[in-house]
């Protein structure tokens, strides 16, 4: 069940986006900036197993970011590039307030989700700091290499590839090394690291190499 | 206690708004409608107790929701209803709907209590389920109904707070009723329920009201 569900989340991902490249604009990709943005915060609460692989689901629509962010790059100038990221980080860090203080608020006497909120956050506040951080140095890291890579005629896809390897490092290992050696232990921490390291690059290879041919694919006019 | 994070909540929802269109104008509004849709999503589940009556903490930002369209509407007319509703319901459903899928995995070694939390949260279960509905119906109504009330009350006389304060009145009444009676019914006593909708309708009618500082900022202010 979790590798079918995890699969499909991928193929959500990377197909919002192809619906959106086809069939919309600029706009819109704002409007999936946020959703992706606040999708992939609520879904880095949770840690699931794939053939013996402890992996964050977070890695799927965060992955999808960083594509969106190549995509922006291609195709946009400086201006939008800085409004990505402006809005990414609004997106996150305005959820994560709300949520927080509708977390702490005393529950109605009926209520058992507020506590459930309380315990979720309070017990992954590591999560909640370490995620904006994280995703904040991606999305800089990411920014300045595609743009760096723009310029390359020779070799561009293995060398965005290598590129990405090296982003998403820093990405796994600041929010997930870090928050999972503070949520369970330094021990298990690394080894959860690693394979989301892994996974996370098979994932955001596949999506940079299907996002260059989605880039291919002829705009429909609305 | 409550209240002051209330509070807190209101003046950080309205900040918002004010910020995203000071930045990206039109843009703007439509993402702080995506935005305040997402969260709501994920936070309309929980509820608190205001007088004895259970009240959810997604108001605020439904409220936010409200006098962003109506915002809307007033700078750039009637047209724009179709788009806001899509923008809300896409939103609203695309966050709802992944967030949920998630809630089918399992984990066997690590953190083990907060995948449960997660699960209990966000799975597929009859009240979320009722709760989400409830809320997408009600606010689509709203938004819809409360949007051509607006105009016709801007284009009889446009005096902004008479439009805002008169549509307030009309359009959290509907959305109360809507949203108690489908996301409630069989849970809660007829006494119960109609103490319900009436601290939601006027904790809706409150949260409008405060809203207008911000309407009043986009509308007269920023754009001069």
């Amino acid at each position: 069940m979790n590798g079918v569900v995890f699969l499909l989340l991928f193929v959500i991902c990377i197909g919002l986006i192809y619906i959106v490249h086809r069939y919309f604009g600029k706009h819109e990709f704002y409007l999936l900036t946020v959703i992706y943005s606040i999708i992939s915060f609520m879904m880095s609460f949770k840690l699931i197993t794939i053939l013996g692989i402890n992996i964050n689901m977070s890695i799927t629509f965060s992955s999808g970011l960083i594509m969106m962010m190549y995509y922006f790059v291609n195709r946009y100038d400086n201006v939008e590039i800085n409004k990505y990221i402006i809005t990414i980080m609004m997106s996150v860090l305005s959820s994560i307030i709300i949520i927080l203080l509708g977390s702490i608020m005393i529950p109605s006497i009926y209520d058992e989700n507020l506590i459930l909120f309380k315990d979720l956050f309070f017990d992954n506040l590591a999560i909640i700091i370490l995620y904006p951080i994280a995703l904040f140095i991606t999305l800089i890291l990411s920014s300045y290499s595609f743009k760096e890579l723009k310029k390359v005629d020779k070799n561009r896809t293995a060398k965005t590839v290598l590129t990405l390897v090296g982003i998403i490092f820093v990405d796994v290992f600041v929010l997930i090394y870090f928050s999972y050696a503070f949520i369970i232990k330094f021990d298990d921490s690394i080894l959860i690291a690693i394979g989301n390291y892994f996974v996370k690059i098979i994932v955001i290879t596949i999506m940079y190499l299907l996002l260059n041919k989605i880039m291919r694919v002829k705009k429909v006019k609305s | 206690m409550n209240i002051l994070y209330l509070v807190l909540a209101i003046l950080l929802i309205f900040l918002l708004m004010v910020i995203f269109y000071k930045f990206w104008k039109k843009d703007g509004l439509y993402l702080y409608i995506c935005l305040m849709s997402s969260i709501l999503s994920i936070i309309l589940i929980g509820s608190i107790d205001i007088l004895s009556f259970q009240v959810s903490i997604g108001i605020p930002v439904i409220m936010g929701l409200f006098i962003c369209s109506n915002i809307i509407i007033q700078r750039y007319g009637l047209d724009e209803v179709k788009r806001i509703l899509y923008t809300f319901g896409l939103s609203y459903i695309i966050t709802f709907i992944v967030v949920s899928l998630v809630s089918l995995t399992f984990i066997k070694d690590y953190n083990i209590s907060s995948n449960d939390i997660y699960d209990l949260l966000f799975g597929y279960n009859f009240n979320n389920f009722r709760c989400i509905i409830s809320n997408f119906i009600s606010i689509m109504i709203m938004i819809w109904i409360g949007s051509g009330i607006y105009y016709s009350l801007r284009k009889s006389k446009n005096i902004l707070v008479i439009s805002n304060v008169i549509t307030a009145f009309v359009i959290s009444f509907i959305e109360s009723l809507i949203f108690v009676l489908i996301a409630h019914i069989g849970n809660f006593s007829g006494i119960e329920l109609f103490g319900m909708i009436s601290i939601r309708y006027i904790f809706e009618i409150v949260v409008a009201i405060i809203g207008l500082i911000p309407v009043y900022i986009l509308v007269k202010f920023i754009d001069k």
